[in-house]
């Protein structure tokens, strides 16, 4: 979740901190237990409150971040406590769908594998595909409304987003350092010229820039 | 290494393997392909650092295709129910790590960088030797081959 959800939860951020004297963290620790109710519920067969469940988890996840944001308090332990209990929450939920039958055990493992891979990668690329749990909605929705593997054409989806969101990611930091690199280069070499260095002499030409020149 | 040794290697494994249909679109984007995918993303940079000047040390590489990128290619073998993604990035990585320059294996997750193995060698010799070796496979694969077809 993130500021612009801020707004739309303003009353149930301001009632869980002011009128029910609720931090950040204690709110985090309230939406993964709903979080692995939705796991138990929908493993137990009780798809409809499972999703339920989820999406009120949902809510709450957005309602720890916008408490911090609000009030000024943030902390790296918040932060670090609300990405703990998502994978968590999201390993359970997937677990739960695979027990139920409505997803391969190995159709959720590797969802989840790329969901930790995409969050590796997160801090040096700044990218987050996110919405995992709105595609598990259009899952649902599939499976009640069409009567179709929902569920594992939801999984396939968050683990090809993810999978992609990490390979791009790597790329992304890469390029980064990249023209890092040969920004630090061209300073030096602008330094060399201005104090009268003599450049380093150039690589001889390659096979293919002999053959087109 | 140069497009041509990737080329070759990869139609050793494909034909090695009697690969088949989609098999063969998988062997040649991974083995051969992802060169195609990763060098034009650095093209940009590589220009404005040193126009159309050869700079064979320039790091234009990607994490796509070093060995971190085993990080999404084994799950997606599985997804796809194949190694053959697998083998030839295998092979890819393989083949360019005979060659001696810089090489950010595990970027971004390290900084470790290396020239690959080998490199006491020219990486010119190795260039013609992997073209030779793999040239002579294709070629006694292919008589192989003929001689099958001819006997049936």
């Amino acid at each position: 979740m993130s500021k612009a959800s801020d707004s739309i939860l303003r009353i149930p951020i301001v009632v869980a901190h002011e009128k029910l004297g609720l931090s950040p963290n204690q709110i985090s620790v309230f939406g993964f237990l709903l979080g692995l109710a939705a796991a138990g519920l929908t493993a137990a067969g009780l798809l409809h409150w499972g999703m339920i469940a989820l999406g009120l988890s949902q809510i709450v996840d957005g309602v720890d971040g916008g408490v911090a944001r609000r009030y000024n308090l943030q902390s790296k332990k918040g932060r670090l406590l609300e990405v703990v209990f998502d994978r968590l929450s999201e390993l359970a939920i997937l677990l739960a769908l695979a027990f139920a039958g409505y997803a391969t055990l190995m159709m959720a493992g590797l969802a989840f594998l790329s969901i930790l891979l995409s969050t590796a990668v997160q801090p040096y690329s700044h990218f987050d595909p996110g919405f995992k749990r709105f595609i598990i909605y259009f899952g649902y929705a599939a499976t009640i409304l069409f009567h179709v593997p929902g569920f594992q054409i939801a999984l396939g989806v968050i683990f090809l987003a993810n999978l992609t969101a990490f390979a791009a990611g790597t790329v992304i930091a890469d390029y980064r350092l990249q023209t890092e690199i040969d920004r630090q280069a061209l300073i030096r070499r602008e330094n060399e010229r201005a104090t009268g260095v003599p450049p380093q002499p150039d690589d001889p030409p390659s096979f293919l820039s002999k053959l087109f020149s | 290494m140069t497009i041509l040794p990737h080329l070759l290697l990869t139609t050793v494994g494909v034909q090695a393997l009697g690969l088949e249909g989609k098999d063969i679109v998988l062997a040649y984007g991974f083995g051969y392909g992802i060169d195609l995918v990763d060098h034009p993303i650095k093209l940009m940079l590589y220009l404005r650092k040193n126009g159309r000047k050869n700079e064979k040390n320039y790091h234009w590489r990607t994490p796509l295709q070093e060995p971190v990128a085993l990080c999404w290619i084994i799950p997606l073998s599985l997804y796809l129910g194949t190694a053959v993604p697998v083998l030839f990035f295998a092979s890819h990585f393989f083949l360019d790590y005979l060659v001696g320059y810089e090489k950010r294996p595990w970027y971004p997750f390290s900084t470790y960088s290396t020239e690959g193995f080998l490199t006491r060698f020219s990486d010119g010799a190795k260039e013609i030797w992997t073209c030779a070796i793999c040239g002579v496979a294709i070629l006694a694969m292919g008589v192989h081959q003929i001689a099958i077809l001819g006997f049936l």
